[in-house]
């Protein structure tokens, strides 16, 4: 038997209010852990995105060009459209390996959820060289391809037909793009020219996207596009930041719920743990009797609520880790312009941050009841009798 | 026979509101090894306090206070803390068990303190001593109040003081278990130990060899009633 051994005896005292203190760490520590998570899954989500994406620069109209451009490539419908001479002109201008025209419209279904429709140019393959499409490519311009995850939801296959009643149209499924874990899989793409009929935007753009044979002459390519007119370019770094940007309220508000749960669980601990010192205050003074130093006082009771954090600590990264895929599809729903891949993975680094910042709270929440039992005299054992 | 416990005029007042409270005033005694002290009166008249400053749990405001050739008076924290560990037992009324260890944990429990270690075959016999051989497993929510102070009893010996100091050791069992903490404390004087004991138990002062008598914080008898025996 040893101090530690003391200490863990002791909370098994209080079984009830250790457990509740221990569930109050937890769940502190698995909204920390699923925010650094987050924080850093979001990030590479999003980057991931653009990077599949295949796009370098995006060409817009005037308006709000960033927001065009998150719109363009995360879905959503652009208000104000591109004249489509411009896509020819951007085409030929040095440097640009591939230019796509982009048509993008929305319906919004009984069930108050949007669909998306883009319609493509069919350089826009070019664009998504890891596609792998099941069934074939625009065949016609009553042909559709639909993304894994509304090839789902639509319950259809490759040569069934799909009907939009909102636009009063039918297309025939000529592919499905398989699983990339983008945005790309909630989809539907239709031939450009098709989706600008079926809209009634003839000749209009909502988006050009640029594909760059050298990255390195961005700035070059990027100015020459400028001068053409009404246009705006934005690049992908820009289109990330502004993504970043509309979720950083939102970052904010979890981070400030985070900061409460954490102070109510850390004052919990203290609560606890002071509560259970001055019910053990005459036990205190009765070891102060049998030879127990201030120090040793203070170590059991430090002891006690490091082990108390220890354990909600890794009991609440287990929690985020279980409940990672919940968080998730709960942050996928809260946030606007979400990217599609996971933001809670497995990552060593933020468990073991998570835990070590449970056991540091108990360290510190242990100084103040640590130090009161340790100023327990001996002549608390006799005090009252 | 040497002295073990010295006081010399050892004055100790308490503040309770605005009253004044003279909890001892100028005690004088000595107590030799193996002495067996009852310390009697009515409430108030200062036992306890005699009690702890015997013990080192508290210091006097005047006198000097020699235990084991000791000045309380002159140690710090870290001394008076040693001294308590090495050379005196404790026993209270109330029995301050850990109602999560066992019987033998209990025992055990001032070695958490102490550079003494591996005393668990120290404890067994201790446990053996006070007749709970066979319960050293049990918690102590599975004894009874007399086997709780006999346990405690053990654990006042595991480090081997020099004086145990009992503070009303039966003032909460029945006359039954009373009875056997009396046998245990007579056997351990028995065997040399030297006891001092608060009580209002009748029976218990009668079994020790010296009585003293507190009034208003001052000895006014004390009575030797039998000789301390020379061999133990």
């Amino acid at each position: 038997m040893n101090l530690l051994t003391l200490s863990i005896k002791n909370l098994q005292r209080r079984k009830l209010r250790t457990g509740l203190s221990m569930a109050g760490v937890a769940i502190a520590t698995a909204a920390l852990f699923s925010l650094l998570s987050f924080n850093t899954g979001f990030d590479r989500a999003l980057q991931e995105e653009m990077a599949n994406s295949g796009i370098h620069m995006l060409v817009s109209t005037e308006g709000c060009p960033l927001e065009a451009a998150s719109l363009a490539l995360h879905g959503g419908e652009i208000p104000k459209f591109l004249d489509g001479r411009r896509l020819p002109e951007v085409r030929d201008v040095p440097g640009v390996r591939t230019a796509t025209g982009l048509l993008i419209f929305s319906l919004i279904e009984d069930e108050g959820k949007a669909i998306f429709f883009y319609g493509v140019g069919d350089n826009y393959r070019d664009l998504k060289p890891h596609w792998k499409i099941r069934g074939e490519w625009f065949t016609g311009p009553d042909s559709i391809i639909l993304g894994a995850e509304a090839a789902r939801v639509e319950k259809r296959e490759v040569g069934d037909k799909v009907y939009f009643p909102d636009i009063d149209a039918e297309f025939t499924v000529s592919g499905i793009v398989e699983r990339t874990g983008s945005e790309d899989d909630g989809f539907f793409f239709l031939p450009l020219a098709s989706a600008q009929k079926v809209f009634k935007k003839e000749g209009k753009l909502s988006a050009v996207g640029v594909s760059l044979a050298n990255v390195e002459e961005f700035d070059q390519v990027k100015g020459q596009i400028e001068t053409l007119p009404d246009v705006y370019v934005v690049s992908r770094d820009q289109i990330m930041q502004q993504i970043s940007s509309l979720t950083g309220s939102s970052k904010t508000l979890m981070a400030a719920v985070l900061i409460v749960a954490l102070v109510v669980s850390f004052l919990g601990v203290i609560n606890t743990v002071l509560m259970s010192v001055f019910e053990m205050l005459r036990e205190f003074g009765y070891m102060r009797c049998i030879g127990a130093s201030p120090n040793h006082i203070f170590r059991i009771v430090l002891f006690e609520t490091l082990l108390l954090c220890l354990g909600g600590g890794v009991l609440g990264a287990v929690f985020g880790m279980a409940f990672a895929s919940v968080t998730d599809q709960w942050l996928h729903d809260l946030l606007p312009y979400a990217p599609a891949g996971r933001f809670i993975l497995f990552d060593p680094v933020i468990i073991a941050a998570s835990i070590l910042f449970a056991a540091l709270a108990g360290v510190l929440a242990g100084i103040i009841p640590g130090l009161k039992a340790a100023h327990a005299s001996p002549m608390e054992a006799v005090r009252n009798v | 026979m040497s002295d073990l416990i010295t006081l010399n005029t050892v004055s100790k007042t308490y503040r309770r509101g605005r009253e004044q409270v003279h909890a001892l005033d100028g005690v004088d005694l000595a107590i030799q090894q193996g002495e067996f002290v009852a310390v009697v009166g009515p409430s108030g008249s200062g036992k306890s306090t005699l009690l702890n400053i015997i013990g080192a749990m508290d210091q006097p405001d005047t006198g000097q206070v020699t235990i084991a050739g000791k000045e309380t008076t002159a140690l710090n924290e870290k001394g008076l803390t040693c001294l308590r560990a090495d050379t005196i037992g404790f026993v209270f009324q109330q029995f301050f068990l850990q109602p999560t260890l066992t019987a033998r944990e209990n025992v055990l429990l001032p070695t958490l303190f102490t550079r003494q270690k591996h005393l668990e075959s120290r404890a067994d016999e201790l446990l053996a001593r006070v007749g709970l051989a066979e319960r050293a497993d049990h918690l102590p929510d599975e004894l009874s109040g007399g086997e709780m102070q006999r346990v405690a009893i053990a654990r006042a010996l595991i480090n081997q003081p020099k004086v145990l100091l009992a503070d009303e050791p039966t003032g909460n069992l029945d006359s039954q278990n009373a009875r056997a903490v009396y046998a245990l404390l007579d056997e351990l004087h028995g065997d040399g130990l030297t006891i001092i004991t608060v009580t209002h138990s009748e029976e218990l002062a009668l079994r020790t060899e010296r009585r003293l008598h507190l009034h208003d914080g001052r000895i006014v008898d004390d009575i030797v009633l039998r000789e301390t025996k020379e061999a133990s």
